[in-house]
């Protein structure tokens, strides 16, 4: 008869513990039984995919963050983020809010949705320019999105279209296109169309910057959203 | 591996080339994973060791008669023998790649895994994202597997197949970049 084991006693061994005779029954079975096997990989994902959701309690994540390390898988946990942050649920009630918002833009009455000021280019007002963040933009995309800051602009909006998300907070970070963190703004709650963040001109230099959007959950735990990669120009002051 | 032992083992586990080739492969990515489980450093080298005492065993006229068992065993005692010296290479190597910042990683891992789900096809990205999705895993995995007229085992197989190749095409994709990054800082 084949041994059985639970989900429990699989997370033990693959957190390396228990006995050696106990830990050897077990990788013996795992080889000779594939369907046990499969188990295991599932039990391993399912705690990898938990630990990326930051559902794990303080320990148990520790636990598991060692585990990927000492298994030489850490990348892992990166993947688990995204694809997590891909199949995260929208919230309840707020499908028709988007569906209904793509139907709008679709039949062109985009400016009666977004309202008459919402422009989808760089957009000069009072020493202010404001620069429209598309959702769905990461780097894969060919053309990067172009940021001209005259020399009479103090600040620079950042507008990141944005869908519902279960989220208390967020978080933006501007980086320099070698990974340096130039700047980082956090704030509560999370807009169901437009989350707008204001930065002051002198902080960004020219060149091409990428700016990261994330939701956090209730404990501070940050999930990707956006990503984007911008090319700025600015011109110099006579 | 020497062709001769390789046919022994090829002929041990299929009748017909092609279904043993098949569970040759299968068997060599379970010894990979528990090597992996086990925390050993080189876990593809050990698995092929394995396999590769087993195929001479064969070769050499042993009665061997349940073949995933001995490897099994074979396994178990190249564990022994190997785990301690390689895990501290291991982790000596590790003190010399310094780590990326998470929010960088999570972004270029976000931009791959779209590109990676770009390329499965429709029926396999639906699969992915419905098995791994979700508040209410269970209760979907069975209404998925309804779905399909599939048994709950058969869907966790696809769906980890799926997985794996989804996380190899992102792997590949961060590496890439990494190398991009790396030509540019040139």
């Amino acid at each position: 008869m084949k041994p059985e084991y639970s989900r429990e006693e699989i997370e033990r061994y693959l957190l390396g513990e228990g006995e050696g005779a106990e830990r050897e029954a077990i990788g013996e079975a795992l080889i000779v039984d594939s369907e046990l096997h499969a188990l295991v990989r599932e039990v391993e994902n399912d705690r990898i995919d938990a630990l990326a959701q930051g559902q794990l309690p303080e320990a148990e994540a520790r636990a598991w963050r060692g585990y990927l390390e000492q298994t030489g898988q850490s990348e892992r946990l990166a993947v688990a983020r995204a694809l997590m942050a891909k199949t995260r649920p929208r919230r309840r009630g707020l499908w028709w809010l988007e569906a209904a918002a793509a139907v709008l833009l679709t039949a062109g009455a985009g400016w009666f949705w977004l309202g008459p000021k919402a422009k989808m280019q760089p957009v000069l007002e009072a020493r202010q320019v404001s620069l429209t963040l598309p959702r769905g933009t990461t780097r894969g995309n060919d053309a990067a999105l172009r940021l001209e800051i005259g020399s009479d602009v103090a600040r620079v909006e950042l507008r990141f279209e944005v869908a519902p998300e279960p989220a208390s907070g967020y978080r933006v970070r501007v980086l320099s296109a070698s990974e340096k963190v130039l700047l980082v703004r956090e704030g509560r709650g999370w807009p169901e169309s437009s989350l707008r963040v204001t930065v002051e001109a002198r902080d960004l230099p020219d060149g091409l910057l990428r700016l990261e959007l994330l939701a956090l959950d209730s404990a501070g735990a940050a999930a990707p959203v956006g990503f984007y990669e911008v090319a700025v120009t600015k011109a110099s002051k006579r | 591996m020497e062709k001769a032992h390789l046919e022994a083992l090829i002929r041990r586990l299929a009748d017909d080339r092609e279904t043993a080739g098949g569970l040759y492969e299968e068997l060599r990515q379970r010894l990979i994973r528990y090597f992996r489980w086990e925390r050993c450093a080189e876990p593809e080298d050990l698995a092929d060791e394995t396999l590769n005492r087993v195929a001479r065993k064969l070769s050499d006229g042993e009665p061997i008669d349940h073949v995933e068992r001995y490897c099994a065993g074979v396994a178990r005692l190249l564990l022994r023998e190997t785990a301690t010296r390689l895990r501290r290479r291991e982790l000596a190597m590790k003190k010399m790649i310094p780590p990326e910042t998470e929010a960088a990683e999570d972004a270029r891992a976000m931009a791959c895994l779209e590109r990676c789900l770009e390329k499965l096809d429709a029926d396999h990205r639906q699969l992915i994202l419905g098995y791994y999705g979700g508040t209410r895993q269970i209760e979907q995995r069975k209404e998925l597997a309804e779905e399909r007229g599939l048994g709950l085992n058969a869907l966790r197989n696809r769906a980890l197949r799926i997985r794996e190749r989804l996380e190899e095409c992102v792997r590949q994709g961060l590496n890439r970049d990494e190398s991009a990054i790396r030509d540019t800082e040139k």
